[in-house]
């Protein structure tokens, strides 16, 4: 038994590896005596630096798994019914877990998954959630598993964990699994993962903007029985709960999920029932295969090639440092596609890396976006994506550096960066950069009204960017999470003190264009008890939202104190703050307010080119202000005014 | 007394008369008019009036219509303005901001345009806190002046919402005043009125909604009273609600927002009349179509509600509704095969036209209406009672195709697409029931729609469901249902409050005023029966988020009662309960009924008089059956030909004009004293 956890990675594609895995130690006088590898085809590919384009052509391993034929001794009827028995299951988890959670991270905002896995810890099947978990589970579900030993998991045991090292993407994922026996055998897996209000650390929310190691981000939870034998393990249960900040709602929340846990066996049990445990076991290859297929057959409408993208993460909230994302896309002819990281950025000395199983994620999630193709969901669309995240990057932060806003904001930017690169290939399926930061907002006070304490946590709404055809969407959320829904004022109000002054689209945010990028919203916050301390996560202040193909930048992310009716720069506040969005430790008073202003999403195409009548709409509308509709979309000023004198009400609004 | 029934549906408006006095009963389809659905509505009357009931005759007609629907789909609504608390006047665009689960993954999804442009939707100076006090009074002028602003744009509707009214709707009562004096013809909906809930995006889109249809429904129902009228109709005409219950068509004009969505509810409401004089009161019904399949649960009689409907995605309409849930499964569902290679089943219809390959008019899909017809188990030649003549050779061929794609028998192809439509239903309906914390197994499955008879045996074996009960008319229950609904109102409001900490002396006087309020609006409706009333909280345990309905005794209104009762109702439906804790309340709800006219009137005129029947077989047919794989010899009936308690045993056919009863080999039927089909499945 050890105590201490390793976390080894192939030095060249960043993947976690294990002793089962059989990885090559690299011994040659050239490399690091320390370096592990998957194979020689990584460690030569590292030692030579090949480029993505020999990566593509030499990786044999990466270029296998061709369309192929579904398996003509099954019954196509029985696999549809299979299929759609296993999606049952999952969906049916998740409304256990929304009907009985505690925060609204998961009931309000959907902030959770559910999934089943296979004995060889393939993805089977999993509830359409955030893209984050899409690309997550599968990782942080086996590498859970092969960090312990399966033969001592017993029926009615629950594993619990949220090392980000081990797949999970960050602290507050956490992820719960249950075996499902037949027989005395290990025949399923099910899990579920959800984002917790709070893991501990050195923040409300345990979101710090500032962190520097992980240790501050919160209690790392390795994979642990959480149940035995269908009993709560009730040391573990303390354990936990004593470094949380809301254990009421945390062990409400545990319940949750260890109860969508209970709906996953006690459904697998009736499928067996009905089909047999041999049959329903034989068809799952199928299933994953047949979503290999779809996906390698979606994939045909990006043409084969190596695409390049970047996008720039602001800074990491300790240093002034800006972080940047390259990705280089290899579509392959038989559906593959290889991400390569490589080239951005070392890892950050705050939280601003993303960890490994969050860059598989932001590159699935990028692929789904453009092929739009209502794919199903299980290990078989992985299968094609392979990505290469250099160890100690910002793509895939080494232990122990901070991550926790590597999954809430870097996700958005490593899409941004292959969203980018897939612009070239595919330019009518793409749009242009969208705001793609959450825009966090934690805190923590006391209410005074029932002197309890009160964990802050809210995000806000950014525009998205314009495409070939249309204007970008205003006011939604981040490419990472986007099923997450806002906080509504008035249960923002009911909860705590506060007075929200306004909640509206920001004009002008959105980035001009022949289409023009989505507006954000903006909002104030006004406190009336008597004191609160807050932090902010986010980016966009130093690097807003760019255009494409001649289209305009949106209005940058602004985060304001307002003191006395006059709006103050955090960084101004004399705190020694060093980030204008990423700070925490900020106090603020009776009567004082956060501002927040977020930006919208980048243009596409001159502004120039954009149709009058639009323009005109816009201005009417009040979409764009009357300064944008005359300085860079040129409509006269004297249309401007008739336009502003016959619609707008009055200015303050 | 003489009542009818008008239900307008997609492709046919059905008509339902009932003669009290001599018992006749006239039922009849009209071809829907989409363009303008009073078209067909009067062209029925003129039937009618044919058939010998003149309109001037009628004493009653209840009318189930989709006009809000489609008016929001079509977006051809009102110009409608939108004067919010100052500083929220985009909470209506800026929604939740989520997208719907579908469309994940789309970068290029567009959002649905709110109801109201930009420049429209101007904010004035107000403000309640959360505990209802109100921090800011209206700013007159200014709300005059927005007002002013909005008229002088042309608009034909206003929808008012201010943060907090749901506490305290002072503010919009005084705006909703001003606007009256101002403004008499203007349509003006508060949500306070509408929608008196906490959630301000919520509020204020169901409120706008309400705004934006009440112009179009008063014109819809203004042309239709006046053709009523001019043909000699001396009442007013009464509305199906959404929530199964009916107003008069002058609270459909104020409250419009109630009609959403109401489709589907009449039909829940006719299997609830119908199974209840069967002696069944816990029921699943079950009603599928040419392209959909609606289910809902009906326990002891009472109906389940629910408040997430959305009429297009991220666009909610948060009044209480019956809780039906659709899926796309039905006679025109496609199967098909996928890019990968697999067999799939809908959610795709052909639809009326070109409808399933054996329509002959040029589709060559094999539907599920395609696959039971090379399975035998419909008559080609009295299909739709024999109006229209299907081709099994275009089926055979259409099933033919996928068949031989994958090597296999083509019965074997037909039952297989079957059985997937099967698996889907029969998943809704498991959903559905776990929702409720119900076993399938304690229900009788009600069989509704042209071609929920066909599979309904299927189903509820599958379920564990042991008996299936087939009413007459399946295809006809919702015009059924209109003659069955009650007088119903349903009101909602948000009291966020800890139980232990508040006590029950401000819960009992809010809800109090709640059952007056029900009371009184019922009694305005001006009928004689004595309403009854029915009182719940929405509550949840302390910072849980998801609130359970809990029925509560308004004489009998303690801490102690109150959460017991939670804390059992959280142990039936997810096995644990945490009495420790403290117990949340949410909302405060109340509903008031009033029964129109006794169910039996209708019922009993829709049992059969079995005179001249002899209830022998028409022939029998080869068919394939479901239970032992292969092809069997069936008895066919004809329904109208079955006498009083026969007994028929599987494999049989019963054909009636608007559907088939399939009765597989491992089923026995019976005709029940209503003249009810009632299946008895032999479950594993």
């Amino acid at each position: 038994m050890t105590y201490f956890l390793t976390h080894r990675k192939c030095a060249f594609c960043g993947v976690m590896l294990f002793d089962q895995d059989d990885p090559v130690v690299d011994v040659s006088p050239n490399g690091d005596p320390e370096a592990y590898y998957c194979d020689e085809l990584c460690q030569t590919a590292h030692h030579e630096q090949w480029p993505l384009e020999k990566v593509a052509e030499r990786f044999t391993k990466w270029r296998q798994g061709a369309p192929s034929e579904p398996r003509a001794e099954l019954d196509p009827i029985t696999l549809e019914l299979i299929n759609t028995g296993l999606s049952f299951i999952v969906r049916q988890m998740a409304h256990t877990m929304q009907r009985t959670a505690y925060s609204p991270v998961f009931a309000e905002a959907h902030d959770f998954t559910c999934a089943l896995f296979d004995a060889g810890l393939e993805l089977v099947a999993q509830f359409n959630g955030l893209p984050g978990h899409l690309g997550s589970l599968r990782f942080a579900v086996p590498w859970a598993i092969k960090a312990i030993d399966p033969s001592t998991l017993q029926p009615g045991d629950v594993l619990i964990h949220n090392d980000p090292y081990r797949g999970a993407p960050h602290l507050p994922e956490v992820c719960v699994i249950r075996p499902i026996f037949a027989d005395g055998e290990i025949v399923l897996w099910a899990a579920t993962t959800a984002h917790q209000i709070d893991t501990g650390g050195k923040e409300p929310g345990s979101m710090p903007g500032d962190a520097t190691e992980i240790y501050q981000e919160g209690l790392i939870i390795p994979p642990i029985k959480l149940f035995e034998r269908g009993q709560e393990c009730q040391d573990v249960f303390r354990l936990i709960l004593a470094n949380v900040r809301t254990p009421r709602s945390s062990y409400g929340d545990l319940l949750a999920m260890c109860g969508s846990l209970l709906t996953a066996e006690r459904l697998f049990g009736e499928l067996v029932e009905r089909w047999g445990l041999e049959t329903v076991l034989a068809y799952l290859p199928e299933i994953k295969d047949h979503a290999e297929r779809r996906m390698r057959i979606a994939m045909g409408v990006l043409p084969a090639g190596v695409y390049r993208g970047t996008s720039v993460i602001d800074d990491d909230g300790v240093t002034n440092d800006a972080y940047h994302i390259h990705a280089a896309v290899a579509i392959l002819e038989n559906g593959s596609v290889i991400v390569d990281y490589r080239g951005s950025s070392p890892q950050a000395r705050g939280p601003v890396s993303a960890a490994y199983s969050v860059a598989h994620a932001a590159a699935l999630n990028s692929l789904l976006q453009v092929l739009a193709a209502d794919l199903p969901v299980n290990q078989g669309i992985h299968r094609p994506l392979h990505i290469i995240a250099p160890p100690g990057t910002v793509v895939n932060v080494n232990h122990p550096g901070p991550l926790n806003s590597g999954n809430t904001e870097s996700h958005n930017f490593l899409a941004e960066a292959i969203l980018n690169a897939l612009l070239i290939a595919a330019p009518e399926r793409g749009a242009a950069p969208l705001a793609g930061t959450t825009c966090l907002l934690t805190g923590g006070a006391r209410n005074p009204e029932t002197r309890e304490p009160y964990t802050f946590v809210t995000w806000e709404v950014a525009g998205w960017g314009a495409m070939a055809h249309a204007d970008g969407n205003n006011a939604m959320g981040r490419i990472a999470s986007m099923i997450v829904r806002n906080i509504p004022v008035e249960v923002h109000e009911t909860q705590f003190p506060w007075r929200i002054k306004y909640w509206t689209l920001r004009v002008g945010s959105g980035g001009a264009g022949r289409f023009r990028g989505g507006l954000g919203g903006m909002r104030e916050y006004q406190l009336l008890a008597p004191e609160f301390v807050f932090g902010v996560n986010s980016n966009r202040a130093r690097f807003a939202p760019q255009g494409v193909f001649g289209g305009h930048p949106s209005l940058p992310t602004r985060w304001w104190v307002r003191r006395n009716g006059n709006l103050i720069d955090p960084l101004s506040l004399g705190l020694g703050l060093i980030s204008p969005d990423k700070f925490s430790g900020v106090r603020i008073t009776a009567g004082e307010s956060i501002v927040v202003e977020c930006p919208g999403g980048g243009g596409w195409g001159p502004p120039q080119e954009r149709e009058r009548e639009r323009v005109v709409e816009d201005l009417k509308q009040g979409y764009i202000s009357r300064e944008e509709a005359v300085e860079v979309y040129g409509l006269e000023e004297a249309t401007a005014d008739e336009i502003i004198a016959r619609y707008h009400w009055r200015e303050d609004q | 007394m003489r009542s009818l029934g008008v239900d307008i549906g997609g492709t046919f408006t059905d008509f339902l008369a009932l003669d009290d006095a001599t018992g006749e009963l006239t039922l009849f389809k009209v071809p829907s008019t989409p363009h303008d659905p009073s078209e067909a509505f009067l062209t029925g009357l003129d039937l009618l009036a044919q058939a010998g009931v003149p309109t001037s005759s009628l004493d009653q007609c209840i009318h189930g219509t989709t006009v809000a629907t489609n008016t929001v789909i079509q977006r051809n609504g009102a110009k409608t303005g939108l004067i919010t608390t100052h500083g929220f006047r985009d909470v209506l665009e800026i929604g939740r901001s989520n997208r719907p689960y579908d469309k994940v993954y789309d970068l290029q999804w567009l959002r649905p345009k709110p109801l109201v442009e930009r420049y429209l939707r101007l904010g004035v100076h107000e403000r309640a806190d959360s505990h209802g006090r109100i921090v800011e009074p209206l700013d007159e002028d200014e709300f005059v002046d927005a007002l002013d602003f909005l008229v002088g744009h042309g608009i034909e509707a206003l929808a008012i919402t201010f943060l907090f009214s749901y506490l305290n709707p002072t503010n919009e009562r005084r705006a909703l005043e001003l606007a009256r004096e101002r403004y008499p013809d203007l349509a003006v909906s508060i949500s306070s009125a509408i929608l008196p809930q906490w959630r301000e995006y919520e509020r204020t889109n169901t409120t706008v909604a309400d705004a934006y249809i009440k112009p179009v429904m008063a014109r819809y129902l203004g042309n239709l009273e006046e053709g009523l009228w001019s043909k000699g109709f001396q009442h007013e005409l009464l509305i199906m609600k959404s929530n199964g219950g009916v107003m008069q068509s002058w609270t459909a004009r104020e409250f419009p927002i109630h009609t959403f969505l109401s489709g589907p509810a009449a039909a829940v409401v006719a299997a609830k009349h119908i199974g209840a004089q069967a002696g069944f009161t816990n029921l699943i019904e079950m009603d599928m179509g040419g392209t959909s399949f609606d289910v809902a649960l009906i326990d002891g009689g009472e109906f389940y509600y629910t408040t997430e409907a959305e009429i297009e995605p991220t666009l909610p309409v948060k009044v209480a509704m019956l809780d039906i849930r659709t899926i796309g499964a039905g006679g025109g569902s496609i199967a098909w095969i996928d890019e990968g290679g697999a067999l799939k089943v809908g959610p795709k219809s052909a639809g009326a036209d070109p409808g399933p390959a054996c329509y002959g008019r040029g589709g060559t899909d094999a539907t599920t209406t395609d696959a039971n017809l090379v399975l035998g188990r419909i008559d080609p030649e009295y299909f739709l009672g024999g109006r229209m003549r299907l081709q099994p050779e275009l089926a055979e061929q259409a099933v033919g195709r996928l068949a031989q794609h994958f090597g296999m028998d083509t019965h074997r192809m037909a039952q297989g697409i079957l059985d997937i439509t099967v698996a889907k239903m029969v998943q809704e309906i498991r959903s559905a029931a776990a929702e409720r914390g119900a076993d399938p197994r304690d229900y009788v499955l009600f069989a509704g729609g042209g071609a929920g008879p066909l599979h309904a045996a299927q189903i509820a074996r599958e379920l564990g469901i042991r008996r299936v009960l087939v009413p007459r008319a399946p295809g006809l229950l919702s015009a059924i249902g209109l003659q069955l609904s009650d007088l119903r109102f349903d009101s909602v409001r948000t009291f966020p409050c800890i139980l232990e900490h508040a006590g029950t002396e401000r819960l009992g006087e809010l809800l109090q005023e709640m059952v007056v309020e029900g009371r009184q609006r019922i009694l305005s409706e001006s009928f004689e029966a004595e309403p009854i009333t029915i009182v719940s909280l929405e509550m949840r345990y302390e910072r849980q988020n998801w609130e359970l309905t809990i029925p509560v005794d308004p004489q009998n209104l303690t801490v102690e009662a109150v959460s017991r009762a939670f804390d059992r109702e959280h142990e039936r439906l997810y096995g644990f309960a945490m009495p420790t804790e403290y117990h949340e309340i949410i909302n405060l709800r109340c509903t008031t009924i009033a029964q129109l006219k006794d169910p039996a009137h209708l019922l009993t005129r829709l049992v059969p008089d079995f005179t001249g029947a002899d209830g022998r077989p028409t022939g029998t047919r080869q068919i394939y059956d479901d239970v032992q794989r292969v092809h069997v010899e069936a008895h066919t009936y004809v329904r109208d030909n079955l006498v009083c308690g026969q007994q028929i045993d599987g494999p049989a056919l019963i054909t009636e004009p608007d559907s088939t009863i399939y009765i597989p080999s491992d089923c026995s039927a019976r005709v029940d004293d209503y003249g009810n089909i009632l299946i008895e499945v032999s479950v594993r």
